[in-house]
């Protein structure tokens, strides 16, 4: 049912999408770009309060066991709630860097265009009907075509807005030629509606169109996430578009690409996870070796970091294959279904830290850059730890940690997936056979390989700041006059990087929560009326009549 | 044969000639607005999926009603799709005025 409490939940999303509309109106009245940033801040603050509100809620939530509530087209849990928060926290750090880009103001149609791709990005995180979760995505993509444009004015730039923008339309029409078979299998848009007729034993379901709409899902998003077929425009956009520009699109689309795919794949669970597991595992490995093998002999830093994103997709893929092999071949046995609630944990946690340490890098380069000079070659920032030494240090970081050096962040993630794999591999008795097994102890062998040839890219951009001397054309960064990014770019990093060593010296925290969130029995099945699952949700028509 | 009733298989299959035709179009034009049309061809491929899919008079059971799901989430892909082409003209103004050409195949800066 859809009545005023819906609108109170969706009010973060409205909020923004209200202070995008106003920072695009008043910037026409606001010649010297003065108001915008503290528009988009305000509106920011504004979103982000009202989403502490519900706090309680959500909390509440948890306590009593509850999957989460139903509002009409949207759901309202706890990995929707953390989502939305981690995308506010995103947009105050984009939003810091845009403040002095290139050593100018931004103009308000950045702005308004960062605030609608977060709202975008809440929207999809808590959506429980096919056509919200669409409209996200487009919510997402529409302000980042926009933002590819304005970055740069140059034909590399152009280049790369028009190869995002084609690539990127046909994945959503990969996405929506899945999700129009979804609902010719099921009847409804609901994802609730989808996972009831999926749950049924022996129902008129068709496997073959429920693998087909996978396939077809699984394209529509490996674009959004870059998984290895469909990687190839990262590099490319990287390269041709700003720092700040490419620091959004490797966080924000696989952010969403991934919730959308946790909530979808819950949805179908029980049909898909034959051929979904074996689909990541191949996925997995082919990704992160592609990724980790082609970015070590990059010179440009955005395409070093476009591979090391593609990279880091193939590890995230890791939790979700363990997560759907052990629904397959686990059933409803707690064992089991804890061990794969532990991969979809690990996964979490990987993006988490994997989205701080990659904003905290390209605000530093945001930072670095200065008007009508942008740093482009990993070359560039040679000598950087004698003239900017802390900046060095956070760049440091970021690097270890996203090579996976334990004391940082980066190594838990790394650590709880590969443990996820051989958890579920180490059973064999309960399995199909030694094959299974096999597979998930090549995935983790391959994923401990593939960390270090990582360690090789990461630690070459480490040993360029720290014991190279010059040699850069347009010379390094660190004799340029004086770095423009602004305050704000310096408070982002500097905040990425003391939150990549909290998380990495008290993981703690980080790790209960996403195991809390990937126990919300909303993302395990989205069933009503199964055991434990007090969801007031509100069925489709044609589910009843099914059930009937 | 005339009396053979037209069922959702024969949507399907032109949904499924129509995303086709529109991948090959994205895929092989080297006219962006050619590509611009592709685009049409594809997410109108889709539509028509969830239109026949939606349709109560194309259910083998008339009893068994969908709602208007489906009608709905093609209103807005079609609103979407207009929203989509106002952009990729803006985009490939921009391109013209840099290359003087609207040939995307020109677009080879960047490679590695």
């Amino acid at each position: 049912m859809v009545s005023y409490e819906t609108i109170l939940r969706l009010m973060p999303e409205i909020l923004l999408a209200i202070a995008a509309c106003w920072i695009y109106v008043a910037g026409a009245f606001d010649a010297p770009r003065r108001g915008g940033i503290w528009y988009a801040v305000l509106g920011l603050g504004v979103a982000g309060c009202s989403l502490f509100i519900e706090y309680d809620q959500a909390l509440a939530l948890w306590q009593e066991g509850l999957a989460g509530r139903a509002y009409g087209p949207v759901y309202f849990d706890l990995f929707g709630y953390a989502l939305r928060c981690l995308a506010i926290l995103l947009g105050f750090l984009l939003v810091a860097q845009a403040a002095r880009d290139g050593g100018m103001r931004p103009s308000p149609e950045v702005l308004g265009s960062i605030l609608l791709v977060v709202a975008g990005l809440m929207l999809v995180a808590s959506a429980r009907d096919l056509i919200i979760l669409f409209l996200g995505f487009e919510l997402i993509s529409m302000p980042t075509y926009l933002l590819l444009i304005l970055g740069r004015r140059d034909a590399a730039s152009e280049e790369a807005t028009v190869k995002y923008f084609f690539l990127s339309i046909l994945a959503s029409a990969f996405l929506l030629y899945g999700f129009s078979f979804l609902y010719g299998l099921a009847g409804s848009l609901r994802l609730d509606a989808i996972s009831l007729r999926t749950a049924q034993p022996g129902g008129a379901f068709s496997q073959e169109l429920a693998t087909l709409a996978l396939v077809l899902i699984v394209g529509g998003l490996g674009f959004k996430i870059a998984l290895v077929p469909l990687h190839f425009y990262a590099p490319d956009v990287y390269e041709g578009t700003t720092n700040l520009n490419a620091g959004l699109l490797s966080v924000i689309p696989k952010l969403a690409g991934l919730a959308a795919l946790v909530r979808l794949l819950a949805a179908l669970l029980p049909a898909v996870a034959g051929t979904g597991w074996l689909l990541c595992v191949i996925l997995a490995m082919v990704t992160m070796t592609v990724g980790n093998v082609v970015a070590l002999w990059q010179g440009n830093i955005r395409r070093l970091l476009a591979y090391s994103s593609i990279a880091h997709a193939g590890y995230m893929l890791i939790g979700i294959a363990v997560w759907l092999a052990a629904r397959e071949f686990g059933g409803e046995e707690p064992l089991m279904v804890a061990a794969g609630e532990a991969g979809l944990s690990a996964t979490w946690v990987y993006m988490v830290v994997y989205v701080l340490a990659t904003v905290g890098t390209f605000a530093a380069l945001v930072y670095l850059g200065s008007e009508g000079r942008r740093l482009d070659k990993v070359a560039q920032l040679s000598e950087l730890s004698r003239t900017r030494g802390p900046l060095a240090a956070a760049i440091a970081v970021f690097m270890f940690s996203l090579a996976g050096v334990p004391p940082l962040a980066g190594f838990w993630g790394k650590l709880g997936l590969f443990h996820a794999a051989l958890a579920v591999a180490t059973p064999p008795a309960k399995f199909a056979g030694v094959s299974v097994g096999t597979w998930f102890v090549g995935l983790a062998i391959v994923g401990g390989l593939n960390a270090a040839i990582s360690a090789g890219y990461y630690l070459r951009v480490v040993a360029v700041m720290y014991f190279s001397t010059g040699g850069a054309a347009g010379g390094p960064a660190s004799q340029w006059p004086r770095a423009q990014g602004g305050a704000g770019a310096a408070w982002a990093t500097a905040f990425c990087a003391t939150t990549v060593l909290a998380v990495g010296l008290f993981p703690g925290p980080l790790v209960h929560w996403t195991g809390v969130i990937s126990q919300q029995p909303a993302i395990r099945s989205a069933a009503p009326g199964a055991e434990g699952q007090a969801v007031p949700v509100q069925l489709a028509r044609t589910a009843e009549e099914t059930a009937r | 044969m005339l009396g053979a009733p037209i069922t959702i298989s024969h949507y399907l299959i032109v949904g499924a000639i129509m995303f086709v035709c529109g991948a090959v179009c994205m895929a092989t034009k080297r006219n962006a607005l050619g590509v611009l049309m592709g685009i049409e061809l594809v997410l109108n491929g889709a539509n028509l999926n969830f239109v026949a899919f939606g349709s109560e008079l194309l259910a083998r059971n008339p009893q068994f009603r969908l709602g208007l799901d489906g009608q709905i989430i093609a209103l807005f892909v079609i609103v979407l799709a207009a929203a989509e082409a106002a952009v990729a003209l803006a985009i490939v103004l921009n391109f013209y005025n840099n290359h003087a050409t609207v040939d995307v195949d020109r677009a080879d800066e960047l490679k590695g």
